[in-house]
């Protein structure tokens, strides 16, 4: 066992209203710079639909994340071999129009356009070009658009999908979507870092933050196509790849990622995870259908005193395994076990990890005019707006049984607190369901607790940055205090 | 028409201008005729009206004397988003260039409004907008003042649609020759008070006409439909039409009277939702702290700065006063004999000033004048004080109550709530005199709120056009735009007699067939192109293929809870019943 220790985040994608909030405090703190305008570090994707950059699930194009073959765990881009055969050409890039062209408009036509007969207006222009534009794509050109023959029909995840529920998808009563935000998912068996070939990217020990460096990169790309869900950037203006930081600049001063920070619906929650590094080959190299368990079995349980033990021996400070207790992300993950992570099929054991949504359920027009809901919506998964293998294809490489586990769970947990708020149940139906559900009323509260209730405090839990540790780096501890940070080395310089 | 005159008449709906004639010029008429004392010209009034030789302006809207001349726009996008037929607006209020092709079509039709032909054009002479973006209402405006943006200003905001006071905080200050809303108002007080010595030497007397007034007595005053106008009774203000005021205008001292908080709101106090609040002592305890204004050797608090007036409203409002709280509950008991104090008494001494508010945004305090009861972190929720304290609801009796007996109801069979079928395109009007240009569709129209669009410029901003679709897109179902060969961000034209949208399609299986959405209120400004069917002139915005169209019901009042109210209560427009057709833009957009 080598204990290290990860900064976690969950989604709760039934909270989850789409409004974008997350993915504009990240814009405006970290992306709005030239070069970086199509960077959306975080974003929020309708599902069912093709995502940002468009397709980026379908590996059969791009190649990223990893793959067993012969045994043998490897970078599905190719070779280390044949990418130094191939570094100057890498032919499963996202291009411009996989992207989009980011615009601005001539807003100036309104004070200083020529006097006409008609009212003015100000047209888009391309911050590529300059020149005027027809705007074709942008990065959540599928918003909302659950049911439409272009973008949600052609959702990789809807493969393995009849052509009859596929078909069903597209009527109005049955039309869905649900919103999927998504940052870097700071991996522990990280695809980008494996194919860059500078070694510019690299996996922080305290906290497992994966980042660029902005001095060893040298814009080879190949992280780009390394990364399965491209969240690797290629910054025309400087040449070098960027991404989501996890805003560890924030984190270090006791600070909630923006992204987290704005989050309207409430719906994140990050906290420190401990995982066992000697398992992370035999954890990605298993088959599909043993990832989920497989990753949660290399997360460890920070209340295991055989865990705390070798955590100390490795390192892990006092207060780190203190707030790995106290993480709402291990109580989700391996606690609950009703959080998954983000497609494990693309093998890079991505640590961020999604509570999957309880869709609304099907209703339909009855010949008198009436909308009418079926009776069972609370109870009955096959009802559920989208197929469960859906589900499955986004969050269990394809495994239904994970999905249906959790969905058990969830419901379990609505019919619960009706029985208890409206009264509406009876206790026979309810014992029934928790059964199935392998629960009990207590987790189910808890459950309810943290997920509807809870405060900032509790949704955000992380160790205060180990400030001696970074000081230690550089210089000598023992000395006074004018040498470790704290005042002037000179007199500060003022004025413009 | 004739039930907005009738609604006016008796004093169910304002209307300005008020009368045919310049109400300083009616005060004139009266003293030169004898009547000195307010009542005796209040007399003097009713009787030129009741003998029709003064005339609401409702009546004759086309009359020159009529129109309302000058438009003053602050915080609102008003010719466009709020302009429910926007084309109209540019049509009959500002003069100018429009894409409406509806006739005129009520000659013959009504009887009380006084039919001019032609419909006049260009009533106003002077329109001036406060505003920090080059909107369309600044566009149209003969003066803009530019004013300073949230974080350029010291200003509250607050809405009854959640419970929390917000302030805005000047962090930099406003850009170039931009000043704040106060500032910038209290600069017209300046020059209006400048330029008096010559326009008006003296304070003189002016003549005001009110509407019957929700939770006030007026509740009370029209048990039946009666028009004095038909002679089925007198004319009494307050009673069978609007109340009459004559108030003194002093314009050489606006600037001063603008800057001090006046005696009268002493001696007056607070009067909220049917309760009144005195407020004495509180104001000789906030006179003695506050800032000094002085003026014609008396000081008052001053209200010179936008904090003072900030703090002003902070100190005598019961939602941030926790005694105002208090008295209103007093106030409360005294009207329903219920003992209501209790839910203030823990809040008692709270008094949140701006430096409170601008530390944190703070929820409004538990008072009478709200529905909701927030003490203890309670999430607000409107009526808990009539569910769980039984304090009568504020209709006739004070219950929740479907069945309307007001005339007017029975008299258009809304009594009782009762399924109504949507209207048809014919119906409408909407199509009268549009016509379908090659492959069309006509689909009802909707203009709901999209998730960036509440009533708020936010969608309109470069980061959310990036995150849709660069431009407010028109939405449509799949299998309409198949019919009419028009694929996703495919260019279309929708059009009525109202106006006319050039802009993207959005192909949706999410719109029911039939029906097509265009959110409100793009700002017109932001890249939509011209319309090749109207003459190739601009295409519009939301308001572009909507009328007014009031619900006459809504008009009525003077009888319960159908009182009027600014925003709150009156007639609603009915945008629902708008029809469009659409078609695939021929050929590329032009701009």
């Amino acid at each position: 066992m080598n204990v290290r220790v990860q900064v976690s985040m969950v989604f709760h994608l039934d909270k989850c209203i789409g409004c974008h909030t997350c993915s504009l405090a990240c814009k405006n703190l970290w992306t709005s710079r030239p070069g970086a305008e199509y960077m959306w570090w975080n974003n929020v994707e309708t599902k069912p639909g093709t995502g940002y950059p468009t397709l980026y699930e379908d590996q059969e194009e791009y190649r990223g994340g990893w793959e067993v073959k012969d045994g043998e765990l490897r970078l599905k881009l190719n070779t280390r071999a044949g990418e130094l055969l191939n570094i100057a050409y890498n032919p499963r890039l996202p291009a411009l129009d996989d992207y989009y062209e980011p615009w601005t408009y001539t807003y100036g036509d309104l004070i200083d356009g020529p006097q006409q007969e008609d009212q003015p207006v100000f047209k888009p222009v391309s911050l590529v070009t300059g020149k005027e534009m027809e705007i074709e794509a942008g990065p959540n050109w599928d918003d909302d658009l659950g049911g439409s023959g272009i973008y949600a029909a052609n959702d990789p995840n809807l493969s393995s999908l009849s052509g009859e529920q596929r078909q069903q998808l597209l009527n109005v009563e049955r039309v869905v979507f649900f919103y999927l935000p998504r940052i870097c998912n700071h991996c522990v068996n990280p695809s980008c870092v494996a194919a860059c070939p500078a070694g510019a990217i690299y996996k922080r020990g305290e906290d497992g933050i994966v980042l660029v460096s902005q001095e060893k990169c040298m814009g080879w790309r190949m992280c780009v196509s390394g990364c399965p869900y491209k969240k690797v950037y290629y910054n025309w203006e400087t040449g070098k790849s960027e991404k989501c930081i996890l805003c560890y600049p924030r984190l270090e001063t006791g600070q909630a990622p923006a992204c987290m920070h704005s989050c309207v619906g409430r719906i994140r929650y990050l906290g420190v995870l401990l995982y066992d590094a000697d398992r992370i080959h035999d954890t990605a190299a298993r088959p599909d259908h043993e990832l989920v368990d497989a990753q949660r079995e290399m997360i460890l349980d920070p209340f295991d005193p055989e865990v705390v033990r070798q955590a100390r021996a490795d390192g892990v400070a006092e207060h780190v395994i203190e707030s790995a207790r106290k993480s709402p992300v291990f109580r989700f993950v391996k606690k609950w076990k009703i959080a998954l992570p983000l497609h494990p099929e693309f093998r890079t054991l991505p640590m961020l990890f999604y509570v999957p949504p309880l869709l609304p359920v099907t209703g339909s027009m009855s010949e008198e005019g009436l909308y009418e809901t079926s009776s069972d919506f609370f109870s009955s998964l096959e009802s559920a707006r989208l197929p469960i293998r859906y589900m499955a294809n986004l969050f269990s490489a394809g495994d239904d049984e994970q999905v249906t586990k959790i969905y058990r769970k969830l419901m379990a947990g609505r019919y619960y607190k009706r029985a208890q708020t409206v009264g509406d149940v009876d206790s026979g139906k309810i014992a029934q369901m928790l059964a199935e559900a392998q629960t009990t009323a207590g987790e189910l509260e808890e459950i309810y607790e943290l997920t509807s209730l809870a405060g900032f405090d509790e949704r955000f839990v992380i160790p205060p940055f180990s400030r001696e540790a970074a000081i230690e780096l550089v210089q000598i501890t023992q000395s006074r205090q004018e040498g470790g940070g704290m005042g002037f080395v000179h007199e500060p310089r003022r004025g413009l | 028409m004739d039930q907005q005159i009738d609604a006016v008449r008796m004093g169910w709906l304002p209307f300005y201008p008020q009368f045919n004639e310049n109400p300083i010029e009616v005060i004139r008429r009266a003293e030169q005729e004898g009547a000195k004392t307010e009542a005796e010209i209040k007399d003097w009034v009713v009787t030129q009206i009741k003998n029709r030789r003064l005339r609401f302006a409702v009546e004759d809207p086309d009359a020159s004397e009529n129109w309302p001349r000058v438009w003053i726009i602050w915080r609102a996008n008003a010719i466009l988003s709020s302009a429910k037929g926007h084309e109209f607006f540019l049509k009959h209020y500002l003069g100018t260039h429009d894409n409406s092709i509806a006739e005129e079509v009520a000659k013959g039709s009504v009887q009380e409004a006084l039919w001019r032909e032609p419909a006049r054009k260009g009533k106003m002479d002077l329109v001036v907008d406060l505003n920090f973006r080059m909107d369309t209402s600044a566009l149209y405006s003969d003066i803009v003042l530019p004013s300073a943006t949230w974080y350029e200003k010291d200003d509250l905001n607050t809405t009854d649609l959640h419970s929390y006071i917000h302030p805005l905080s000047a962090a930099v200050p406003p850009c170039w020759e931009s000043k704040t809303d106060w500032e910038i108002f209290k600069a017209l007080a300046a020059k209006v008070s400048a330029l008096s010595p010559r326009q008006f030497p003296v304070p003189f007397r002016d003549i005001v006409a009110t509407p019957l007034l929700h939770d006030t007595v007026d509740d009370l005053a029209q048990p039946g439909v009666k028009g004095w106008y038909r002679g089925e009774c007198e004319p009494v203000p307050g009673k069978t039409m609007p109340h009459l005021s004559v108030v003194e205008r002093d314009y050489a001292s606006l600037y001063h009277k603008f800057c001090s908080l006046g005696p009268r709101f002493k001696e007056e106090g607070v009067e909220e939702r049917g309760i009144h609040i005195p407020i004495g002592d509180l104001y000789d305890r906030f006179a003695a702290s506050a800032p000094k204004y002085e003026w014609d050797g008396r000081e008052y608090p001053s209200l010179v700065e936008a904090i003072d007036a900030a703090n002003t409203i902070l100190r005598f409002g019961p939602e941030t006063n926790g005694e105002m709280a208090y008295r209103s509950f007093e106030a409360r008991e005294r009207e329903t004999g219920l003992k209501l104090t209790d839910l203030a008494r823990d809040n008692r001494g709270i008094h949140y000033d701006f430096e409170t508010l601008k530390a944190q945004p703070r929820r409004i305090l538990t008072n009478a004048c709200w529905s909701g009861i927030t003490n203890g972190g309670r999430p607000y929720s409107s009526y808990c004080q009539n569910i769980e304290r039984l304090v009568p609801w504020r209709t006739l009796t004070g219950r929740q109550h479907l069945y309307l007996d007001h005339e007017a109801y029975l008299a258009f069979g809304e009594n009782l709530p009762t399924f109504k079928p949507r209207i048809t395109a014919e119906a409408s009007l909407n199509l009268a005199d549009s016509r379908a240009e090659g492959e069309c569709l006509m689909l009802n129209c909707l203009t709901p709120h999209g998730k960036w669009h509440i009533h708020s410029t936010y969608s309109d901003d470069l980061r959310m056009l990036t995150l849709s679709r660069g431009i407010e897109p028109f939405w449509l179902n799949d299998k309409d735009a198949a019919r009419i060969g028009v694929r996703d961000n495919d260019w279309v034209e929708a059009y009525n007699d109202n106006g006319v949208i050039v802009t993207r399609a959005v192909v949706s299986a999410r719109i029911p067939a039939g029906v097509s959405l265009f959110y409100h209120a793009p700002e017109r400004s932001i890249a939509f192109p011209k319309s090749p069917l109207r003459r190739n002139r601009r295409g519009g915005g939301t308001n572009s293929v909507t009328r007014l169209r009031l619900k006459p019901v809504l008009m009525a009042g003077g009888y319960g809870q159908h009182c009027y109210r600014f925003n709150d209560y009156g007639p609603a427009a009915s945008d629902r019943d708008t029809y469009v057709l659409v078609r695939k833009l021929p050929g590329k957009p032009q701009w």
